[in-house]
């Protein structure tokens, strides 16, 4: 990766902070932030570029220079980039200034908090923040450790990879249905949803905040929104750490509260936050999500193509996919991939304290993958079938 | 005069139906291994070795979209020492045992139209010298030339059945099979039809048997490539921008009505803006409403919102049979009512009766020219060339063709012109400009010893170019430098782009050949995916009302 700085006198004032895009391929990160005016000092737009190819930085001045030509805001712009293209950036450039320099009257093309202009998209389509915002009660959404405290990996940057401001996680307090709640939302473009030390940090905390207040008789609802292969692999042993630690919050915050994960795809959730949501006394799933302990690849790589095909993505769907995964009682409710569908799918959800977890069913679950001879390759449906139920 | 029709009739005894009487020869030969017109299917080699003599020139159907895969894998099984050095003719050299046929000598020589999948082995083969290619053509110009001087002596085609006569299904994919058949059948050519089953009554016959000497059932159903199928996942806010720019920029602008699209992204994001961005604009029932195009499941929203009129398919789409068959309106079916597509008939339409062609490109220069052939990879361009090109044969009006006019001219006679435009974001994702000083094709062609650059569109075909910095009217300038300039202007910050002024920029947008974003009325900061009709495959079904399938490689459910 590479590091890019400029500097610009500057003219033009802005109204607010911002942040678009996303650090991920071909797609890019901005944060923009005014500078206030001094008298003793001439009015500057600083930029730094942070970039994941390298050997482009004339293209990036010219990048820089072209837009700024006529258009200089009184900010600083920070840029981390995931390999877009000259157009993606100016694209991404211009939405940014438009939302900085908007007026309330103006019609916004999507606010930080992604609270407009999400109306007719699918939840899938949303980004992490998007999808926090969507869940909760219109108007409460307040973000914690959001991009402009810069809490990315110290770990990324030292190995080559561009981190992303908010290491992508976004913590949201807020209210769903009137009812005091938490989203953790996990950004599944931002290196594949991974967990390393900083979002495995902020899942933690909010959870062993959420079991704090709980204790202290204020319960807060836990909604996670999980997009992740599991661990990031930079980041492996911390990434571990974080992971047990997100286990025992699940557990122990589900004696006072049900914790609820939603996956919806385009990721999955595989690895050890595949466990996290096992963990929760609810899994709210679309058809394109998808739930694993190991990921079609890994399968594939570890046991050979024979045992598992992960490119027959009929196959895949089929035996990890939120039909197949509720149709077979792994996890408890489908929805449709819209924002309000979700939305209601998680109201919906029983908030009482569950006497039995999935988690103390151990024993039971493990009896029933004993019947199974994994030498006859069970169809998907006869999967459907090994807890018992027929379906 | 006397003495002239003496020695014709005397001395130059000519047979007039050699090639009649060699087909005689080799069909004998092929008797003792067929039963009638069927050859079993484990007799295909043997047959092949028959009816092939070295040197013969062999049409094999393989276009983007259907392949005669079982014929191609037993041609690739034929001994070299007995048939070899055949001349092939291929719209697409798509297989690996479409080359490995070179590699083992059986073929010398090819034509071809597009090679996308095995662009980069193509260009390795022609370097060491194992392939000589004649010409990289247009689909329409390789069939033309069939049926003039490249006359195959056999041609080996695929169709979804046939009965005991020899008459062919070919189903939603007819494609290229009656222009090849025709081509070779009446011109004491060989025509050997592999099918997916032998039927009692097929349901339509789509070339009748006839035309057909051979037909063998294939080991497995013949592969259809999905080639037109595009996920809207993959379409960036970039892709909507340049859909946004086209749209009020060109379409709107002339009011375009009958059109072609490239199998691009950029195109797709059109197809999937026109029920959104242009229902906003008004423009339906103004633009859009006749296309040369496959069943492109992107243009499903459209079809259900009642934009389109009428559609001319070249070839089927794999899923897109069911839905197709239920708008019979709007796609042309048989009475067994499925699709009936035929390349040659709609590369017809799309050069005598479309006003608009609209295609992505890889490369363009500053005058315009443009291909998708670069450094390593001769991908050829299908239709491209054809359809992306000024048919100067064209005699009838319509207001958007003649809305290019440039008036009465030096001939003192007016005519109107083909809109063809190009969409090139300035860099591809690997960072590389598409604006450059020379054409990659360039130097391909003079290393390949070719006597043409694989130019796909010339740069005097092209009309309009738009990228993301706006959309430039080259039908509007002057001179080669105004041209150039309006290039360069459009190219943003590639070394090319660095050529261009802002005092260029402001002449040529007073002059109305360049505008940018803000002159169209299109806002860069909303240009997001939200503004898509269907934002994955799963939305495409949903549009079709459950009728779409699509294939596997595409669901994510």
């Amino acid at each position: 990766m590479q590091t890019i700085n400029a500097t610009y006198p500057a003219t033009n004032q802005v109204e607010r902070p911002v942040h678009v895009g996303v650090v991920g391929s071909g797609d890019l990160e901005i944060l923009l932030a005014p500078i206030e005016s001094h008298a003793d000092r001439p009015d500057e737009l600083k930029v730094r570029v942070r970039t994941s190819v390298d050997g482009f930085d004339t293209v990036w001045r010219r990048v820089l220079d072209h837009f700024f030509e006529n258009n200089r805001p009184v900010c600083t712009i920070e840029i981390n980039d995931f390999g877009a293209t000259p157009g993606m950036v100016t694209l991404r450039l211009s939405q940014a200034l438009e939302l900085a320099t908007a007026t309330d009257d103006d019609q916004m093309v999507g606010s930080a908090d992604g609270s407009k202009s999400t109306g007719e998209l699918p939840f899938t389509e949303m980004s992490a923040r998007q999808r926090a915002a969507s869940l909760l009660d219109s108007g409460t959404f307040r973000e914690i450790l959001g991009p402009s405290y810069h809490a990315e990996s110290p770990h990324l940057e030292p190995q080559g990879i561009v981190p992303s401001s908010d290491d992508g996680c976004v913590i949201a307090r807020g209210t769903i249905n009137g009812a005091p709640a938490a989203v953790v939302g996990l950004e599944g473009k931002f290196q594949g949803g991974g967990i390393g030390e900083i979002s495995g940090a902020k899942i933690a905390a909010t959870l062993e905040r959420a079991l704090v207040d709980a204790e202290s008789g204020h319960p807060v609802r836990v909604v996670l929104l999980l997009e992740t292969g599991g661990i990031r692999l930079q980041e492996a042993n911390l990434g571990l750490l974080a992971i047990a630690e997100i286990h025992a919050a699940i557990v122990a915050l589900q004696r006072h509260i049900p914790v609820t994960a939603v996956i919806s795809g385009m990721v999955g959730c595989f690895g050890g936050m595949g466990i996290a949501a096992g963990l929760c006394d609810h899994i709210v799933m679309t058809r394109a999500g998808r739930l694993a302990l190991n990921g079609p690849e890994v399968i594939e790589t570890e046991a050979g193509v024979d045992e598992f095909d992960s490119t027959d993505r009929s196959l895949v769907w089929a035996v990890t996919g939120g039909e197949q995964r509720v149709a077979a009682g792994r996890a408890d409710v489908l929805a449709e991939d819209r924002p309000e569908a979700i939305r209601k799918a998680v109201i919906d959800l029983d908030t009482a304290p569950f006497s039995v977890h999935r988690g103390d069913r151990v024993t039971e679950l493990a009896a029933q993958l004993a019947d199974l001879d994994p030498a006859a390759r069970p169809t998907p449906s006869e999967l459907r079938t090994i807890d018992g139920r027929t379906h | 005069m006397l003495h002239h029709t003496a020695s014709a009739t005397n001395d130059t005894r000519r047979d007039w139906a050699s090639d009649r009487t060699d087909k005689t020869n080799r069909l004998q030969d092929a008797n003792s291994y067929t039963d009638g017109k069927i050859i079993p299917t484990e007799n295909i080699v043997d047959v092949l070795h028959a009816v092939l003599h070295p040197g013969d020139r062999v049409a094999l159907e393989g276009n983007n979209q259907k392949q005669a895969d079982f014929l191609s894998r037993s041609l690739a099984k034929v001994d070299p020492e007995r048939i070899h050095d055949l001349h092939m003719l291929f719209s697409s050299i798509s297989r690996p045992e479409h080359l490995d046929i070179f590699e083992d000598g059986i073929a010398k020589r090819v034509d071809f139209a597009f090679s996308g999948p095995q662009s980069s082995r193509v260009a390795q083969l022609i370097d060491d010298g194992t392939l000589e290619v004649g010409a990289i053509h247009t689909y329409l110009e390789l069939y033309s030339r069939m049926f003039l001087d490249l006359a195959p002596k056999v041609a080996l085609v695929a169709a979804v059945s046939a009965d005991r006569d020899g008459n062919l299904y070919t189903g939603p994919n007819t494609e290229d099979t009656p222009a090849i058949t025709e081509a070779t059948a009446f011109r004491s050519g060989i025509v050997v039809a592999q099918v997916n089953e032998i039927v009692d009554r097929v349901p339509r016959v789509d070339v009748p048997g006839d035309w057909v000497d051979f037909i063998v059932e294939a080991d497995t159903p013949f592969e259809v490539e999905p080639l037109f199928t595009r996920d809207p996942r993959k379409l960036t806010d970039v892709h909507v921008l340049l859909a946004m720019l086209t749209i009020r920029g060109v379409y709107e602008r002339h009011e375009v009505t009958s059109l072609n699209h490239g199998v691009g992204l950029d195109t797709a994001a059109i197809e999937l803006l026109l029920p959104t961005y242009g229902e906003q604009l008004g423009l339906k029932g103004k633009i859009c409403t006749h296309w040369a195009l496959n069943p492109h499941p992107n243009l499903i929203p459209a079809i259900e919102s009642g934009w389109v009129e009428r559609i001319s398919a070249f070839g089927g789409e794999v899923g897109m049979s069911r839905y197709v068959a239920a708008r019979p309106d709007i796609f042309a079916t048989g009475p067994d009512g499925s699709l009936r597509s035929n390349r040659m008939a709609a590369q017809s339409a799309g050069l005598y009766a479309t006003d608009m062609f609209v295609g992505s490109t890889l490369q363009v220069d500053p005058l315009g020219n443009s291909s998708t052939v670069t450094s390593g990879r001769l991908a050829g361009f299908g239709g491209a060339p054809n359809l992306g090109a000024d048919s100067r044969g064209r005699r009838h009006s319509t207001p958007a063709w003649f809305d290019l006019s440039e008036g009465r001219g030096n001939l003192g006679v007016e005519r109107g012109r083909k809109l063809v435009v190009q969409i090139a974001e300035t860099f591809n994702a690997g960072a590389e400009p598409k604006f450059v000083e020379q054409l990659d094709a360039v130097a391909v062609g003079q290393s390949g010893g070719m006597p043409l650059a694989p130019v796909m569109v010339y740069g005097d075909d092209l009309t309009h170019l738009v990228s993301e910095e706006g959309v430039g009217y080259l039908y509007k300038a002057q001179s080669l430098d105004e041209r150039r300039r309006a290039v360069a202007a459009l190219a943003g910050v590639t070394p090319l782009g660095q050529q261009s002024t802002p005092e260029d920029v402001d002449e040529l947008r007073r002059a109305g050949i360049i505008a940018l974003p803000e002159d169209l009325g299109v806002h860069r900061a909303q240009a997001n995916r939200g503004l898509l009709a269907a934002h994955s495959i799963e939305d495409l079904v949903e549009w079709s009302g459950g009728l779409y399938d699509p294939p596997a490689k595409f669901r994510s459910w």
